[in-house]
Parts: C-alpha cells; structure tokens; sequence
C-alpha cells in the first residue's frame, strides 16, 4: 500500500469523529427543552462554584468517586496491549479478556449496590 | 519485538485460586442481598465456602503442575499451604463471627477482604516467578490492609492500618526494586531461569547480591522479621483481635514459604551467602521478640512479640536447607496456627462489655470463672513454649533437629535460650489466671462458633502433640518436590 | 550510554523516592513517594525491556501500575479514615501505641 493510501482510514476516522460531535451538538441544541438557570448558565468547573475561596473543603465523596474511578482507569490500561495483539492471542485471549471485564462488572455492580455512585 | 504469543496454559493448576476468587466475588454480590443485622450468614457461607474449597484443593496433593509459562507451580508444598490457609480462614471466621457483632462492624466486606487475601497467599505459595510473587504478596497486603483498620471508628485501628498500610507498600516497593535488580541482570523474573544464570555466570554480579538482600526485606515485613518487625506490635494490638489472630499467622507462613522457594530455586547457588545474613536475622529476630515480650502488660501485646520470635524459629526452618528443614517448617506452620490462633480466640473469647480482653488484668482468676478456658489457654502457653506433650514442642523440635543437623549450633543454642525467657512471660499469664481472684464478674457471653473453635483448636494442639504422626505424613508428602 | 542512563535515571528516582518516605511526615506526601519508588523499579523494568529485547518487561510494569493504582485507592481510603479520627495526616499524630 502506497504511503498516501495508509493514510485514508485515519482521514475517515477523524471525519467520523468530528461528525459525530458535530451532529450530537447540533442535534442537543436543536432537540432539547430551553430552560435556562443562573447555576445552569455558570461555567461548568466539575460541580465546583467556579469563583469563591480556593481554601474551602471538598466534599470526601470527590475522594470516593476519585478511587473509584482510578480502579476503573486501570482497566484500560490493560485492554490496550490486548487490543494491539488481539489476533495472535486467538480464541483464549479473547476469553480471558471477558474474564476480566466480568469480573470489573461485578465490581461495578457492589459499587452501585453499596451505593457508593449515589450523590447525597 | 514480536506479539505475545499466549499458549493455553493448563488450568487445571489453578483450579484452587479460580474457586477461591469466585467464592470471594460471590460473598461481595450475596452481601448485597443481605440485610444488616443478618451479616453473619455471609460468614458462615464463607465457612462453607471454604470448606469446599479446601475439599477440592486436597485432591491435588499429588500432583505437579508447572503452568503459565514457568510463573506458576502447583506442587505439594504449596497444596499443603494452600489447605493451611483455608485452615486459617475457618478458624478465623469462627472466632469473628460474633465478635465483629460485639465490636458493631458486623459487615459482609470482612469475609470478602479474608478471602481475597486468601487468593493472594496461595499465588505466593505456587509463585515461581518474581513478579508472581509481588502480585501474590500485594493482592493479600491490600486486603489485609482493610481488614487492620475494619473497626475504623476506634482511633487505634486507624492508626493501625495507617502504620501497617505506609510500611507495607514502602517495603513492597524495596521488594519490587529487587525484583527490578534481578531482571536487570538476568534478563527474567522466573526462578529458574535466576538459578541457570548463577549455574553459568557465577555470582561475582554485585547487584545480585543487594536484590537477594532487597527481596529479603520485602517479605521480610510480612514475616515481621528484624529489622522490620517495628510496625507489627502496633498493627496487632491495633487492629480488631480476630484480625490479629489471622495476620499474625497466615501472611508470615505465606512469606516465609516464599522466601523459602526464592531462596532454594533462585539463589541456591548462593546459599551460602543468604545463609550468613539470614543467620544474624533470625537470631536477631527472635531475641527481640522474647525480650521484648517480656516487658508487656498487654496480652495482645505479648503475643505480638512473641509471634515475632515465632519467625525467628520458621526462619532456621529456611536456614537449615535441608530435607528435615523443609518438614519442620511445614510441621511449624500447622503447629503455629494452631496455637498462635488459639491464643487469639482466648483474647476474643474475654471480650464483653467495656473490657476488650486484651489487659493482663483481664485474665485475673479465669481459673475460677471459667476452669475449662483456663486450661486451655495453660495448652496454647505450653505449646508456645515449646513444652512437651503439645504440638509446639514436636515443631520446635523437628526445627532445632534441623538446625543442628545443618550445623547451626551456636543458633540452636540461642534459640534455647531464647524458649527459656519465653517461659517467664507466658507463665505471667497462666500465674494471673490461676493465682489471682478475678475483679470484675461480667459474665463471658462467647458465641457458638468461638466456643467450637477454641476447644478445637486446644485439643489438637494437645492431641496432635501426643501423636503427631498425621501431621509429620503431611508435611513428608509436601517436601517431595524438593531436593 | 543510553543504557547506562535509563539505570541511572531508575536509580535516582528510586533514591528520591526513598530519601522522601524517611523524611517527610505529612502521610500523603509518604504515599507520593512510595509511587516515586514504584516509578523508578518501572524505569528499570522499561531499560531492560528496551535494551535487552525482552519484552516481559512491559507486561511487569502494566501490572506494577495496577498495583500502584489499588495501593493509591486503599492508601487514600485509609488515610481518610485516620484523618477523620486524628484530625490530620501526619504521622507523628499515630502516638497512641508505642512499645
């Protein structure tokens, strides 16, 4: 495959990309109920007022959803290697690999349970 | 580089940690289901759990299976650990299984966490790759972490796992760092592989010998052997008793069987090497113990020394290399959970209202109130020591023969001498109970569960050292893969 | 050269990381260093990796990241819980128990 031609799938790719956020936009602000708030129209800063003393206490729930959500980090970091070797592991890779992700579902699963995602 | 080429590996080799992980996955769901004051049915599927497990796992007691590429081995030695710490997780399920309601932390994690670090001792008893075994060492430490701070709103306990949780991944990341070393220079993690290159290379490599010593100190923390034995009496007078009792035998035996097999399968060549530092360590370690023990008030206290000086004896088992050392340690662990737990389930067994148990004068007049108790815990004292007819003395027996039969005399003799002092502190228990009136009548209000595991565990170790023969069968069977 | 370097580099972010956990008493700022360490086994495990050819390497620094990452959910968690308690994290406040 000439240089040029190696070249066109990631073209798409980016097209595709930028498509699809265009459309979910477009689409959002054309679809969606109006019903503008001052809390809605501030600056989104992760839930935080955004202007205020930088000296305040944060909620420990940040910490929670924090370590809960490095857990779940950590399981892409795995899924990457997979994915670069995914047809020399076969059938066997493939296997462990939803080995894996179940046992990350069960995880979520007590998280919800336990009410940990729960923001009171 | 070219991609990983996985081949199946035989899973059969596995089958244990597979139902253990399953079991303890299926404990975190089931507790979901489980309303608040019923914690303790969690508990006892565990125990059954368990149980079932450590029925399956006993077939394999013949086999011996290498698998992932050389990382794993299923071999008798590590079946007869693996059995030793389901044996562990019984007994410590019984003993909490009212005591976490009296402490008002009754909550399903408790026997997830015992039986995840459960998974994590048995990959480091058939661990035969470095990294195996840091993976085994920090998935038990992680959970043992939690359970050292399990009743976090008493400030002790939090400090506990605070103290435990710094010291334990501080020295891990020592433990890696050898790891590290030694791949630098070998090129592989597999012990065998370690093994060959001294075979062709010698061991002139300066940093091979700091990674033996490095490696030495990371599970050296988990034995609580000297110099890194500071956090243990803190963790252990800290944390919840029943978490005392499984953290001071179940981690140390899986720590020292995995210094056991780095040491014989990696570094052999270098035996002489290890063998003049770990010389100085034991003794070191079990001197400190008993010396130190000798000053405590707290019984939860004493034991954590003691069980320090424990290591130091487990630790000649290693020292010895030989076969006998090899039976003896094995012998030694059953022996030590036995007892070291039993003493453990006493503590609980005094905890009531207000009084935690764990003060010497909490043991005052036990003979009058309870006179079955009472001698009970007069066997765990005995076997401790090391004073026949109890199993503790057939272990510490079979290590000094082993000792001896390797040549460490002067070694041997420090340890007598260090059983001798050890006298003075355990017999401090036995004479409060026996001597003293007792001060306070609150009456004991043990629970079903404690009361089976502690009277079983006194009569085997009290039977088991009259006929030690099943015990001994054992741990010949678990040293046939060696030497 | 290069190799000699990547050890070095290993080496020395080990080293700091050490030097850190015996010094500082903020319980956090331990933790931190403790990763540093963790870092610097992951630069020498990458070194060899590279320079030797050997690709195990790689895999044992994606598992020493996952580990790292339990050690730092478990460590936050139970830092919390001993702030809550003790009111800060240093670790000259953990005085209850001594010998």
């Amino acid at each position: 495959m000439p240089l040029q031609d190696a070249y066109w799938p990631l073209i798409l790719v980016a097209l595709l990309a930028f498509g699809f956020g265009a459309v979910s936009v477009l689409l959002s602000s054309l679809l969606g109920p109006k019903k503008p708030d001052p809390i809605k129209c501030s600056p989104y800063e992760c839930g935080v007022e955004p202007v205020g003393n930088a000296r305040r206490k944060f909620f420990v729930h940040y910490y929670v959803i924090a370590m809960l959500f490095l857990i779940f980090d950590i399981e892409v970091v795995f899924t990457y290697p997979w994915a670069v070797s995914f047809k020399s592991m076969g059938l066997w890779g493939y296997i462990e690999m939803v080995v894996f992700i179940v046992i990350f579902l069960l995880i979520y699963v007590y998280v919800l349970g336990r009410g940990a995602l729960e923001w009171e | 580089m070219s991609a990983i080429n996985v081949p199946v590996p035989n899973l059969s080799a596995i089958v244990p940690e597979i139902l253990t992980t399953v079991l303890a996955c299926f404990l975190l769901m089931f507790d979901l289901f489980v309303p608040k004051d019923r914690k303790r049915v969690v508990g006892i599927v565990a125990l059954i759990g368990c149980i079932f497990v450590g029925a399956v796992t006993a077939k394999y007691i013949n086999e011996h299976i290498v698998t992932f590429s050389g990382m794993f081995i299923l071999d008798p030695f590590s079946v007869v650990l693996k059995l030793l710490f389901l044996l562990c997780d019984v007994v410590v399920i019984l003993i909490s299984l009212r005591y976490l309601e009296i402490e008002n932390v009754s909550l399903g994690e408790y026997y997830a966490l015992l039986i995840f670090a459960t998974v994590g001792m048995m990959i480091m008893a058939s661990a035969n790759d470095l990294i195996m075994v840091y993976l085994g060492l920090e998935t038990m430490a992680l959970s043992v972490y939690v359970l050292a701070g399990f009743t976090r709103m008493t400030p002790k306990a939090a400090e506990a796992a605070l103290k435990y949780f710094l010291m334990g991944v501080f020295i891990s990341g020592i433990f890696l760092y050898g790891i590290a070393l030694t791949y630098g220079v070998v090129g592989s993690t597999g012990l065998p592989d370690v093994s060959q290159y001294i075979t062709l290379n010698g061991f002139k490599n300066p940093v091979l010998g700091v990674a033996v010593i490095l490696i030495a100190a990371g599970l050296g923390l988990e034995i609580a052997m000297a110099p890194f034995h500071f956090w243990a009496p803190d963790v252990y007078e800290g944390a919840p008793t029943s978490v005392t009792a499984f953290i001071s035998v179940a981690p140390k035996v899986a720590a020292i069987a995995a210094l056991f097999r780095i040491y014989i399968e990696a570094f052999n060549l270098m035996a002489a090497y290890w063998q003049s530092i770990l010389w100085l360590v034991a003794a070191l370690t079990m001197t400190i113990g008993n010396v130190t023990a000798v000053l405590q008030n707290n019984v939860k206290r004493m034991l954590a020394y003691s069980s320090i000086a424990h290591a130091g004896y487990m630790l000649m088992g290693i020292l010895a290399y030989n076969k006998l050392g090899l039976a003896a340690l094995a012998f030694y662990f059953f022996a030590y959970c036995l007892m070291n737990i039993g003493a453990f389930g006493i503590v609980i067994y005094l905890r009531r209202q207000n009084i935690v148990g764990d003060n010497l004068e909490d043991f005052k007049g036990l003979a009058q109130v309870h006179p079955m108790l009472a001698l009970v815990m007069v066997v765990f004292l005995l076997s401790l020591t090391g004073i026949p007819p109890t199993v503790g003395f057939v272990g510490k027996f079979l290590l000094f023969s082993a000792a001896v039969e390797a040549g460490f005399y002067w070694l041997v003799a420090i340890a007598v001498l260090n059983s001798v002092i050890s006298l003075y502190y355990y017999f401090k228990i036995a004479k409060v109970m026996y001597m003293e009136n007792p001060e306070v009548d609150v009456p004991l209000s043990a629970g079903m569960g404690l009361k089976v595991a502690v009277f079983t565990l006194g009569l085997l170790t009290f039977v088991l050292g009259i006929y030690p023969h099943p015990l001994i069968s054992l741990a010949q069977r678990s040293i046939s893969s060696f030497f | 050269m290069e190799m000699t370097l990547t050890y070095l580099i290993g080496i020395i972010t080990f080293a700091i990381g050490a030097f850190g956990v015996l010094i500082r008493k903020n319980a956090i700022v331990m933790f931190i260093c403790i990763e540093l360490m963790l870092n610097g086994a992951n630069i020498i495990f990458m070194g060899v990796s590279k320079f030797k050819g050997l690709i195990e390497g790689q895999v044992i620094v994606l598992f020493i990241m996952a580990v790292a990452a339990a050690e730092a959910a478990i460590g936050m968690a139970i830092i919390t819980a001993f702030y809550r308690r003790r009111g800060g994290v240093e670790v000259d406040k953990a005085d209850l128990m001594r010998w």
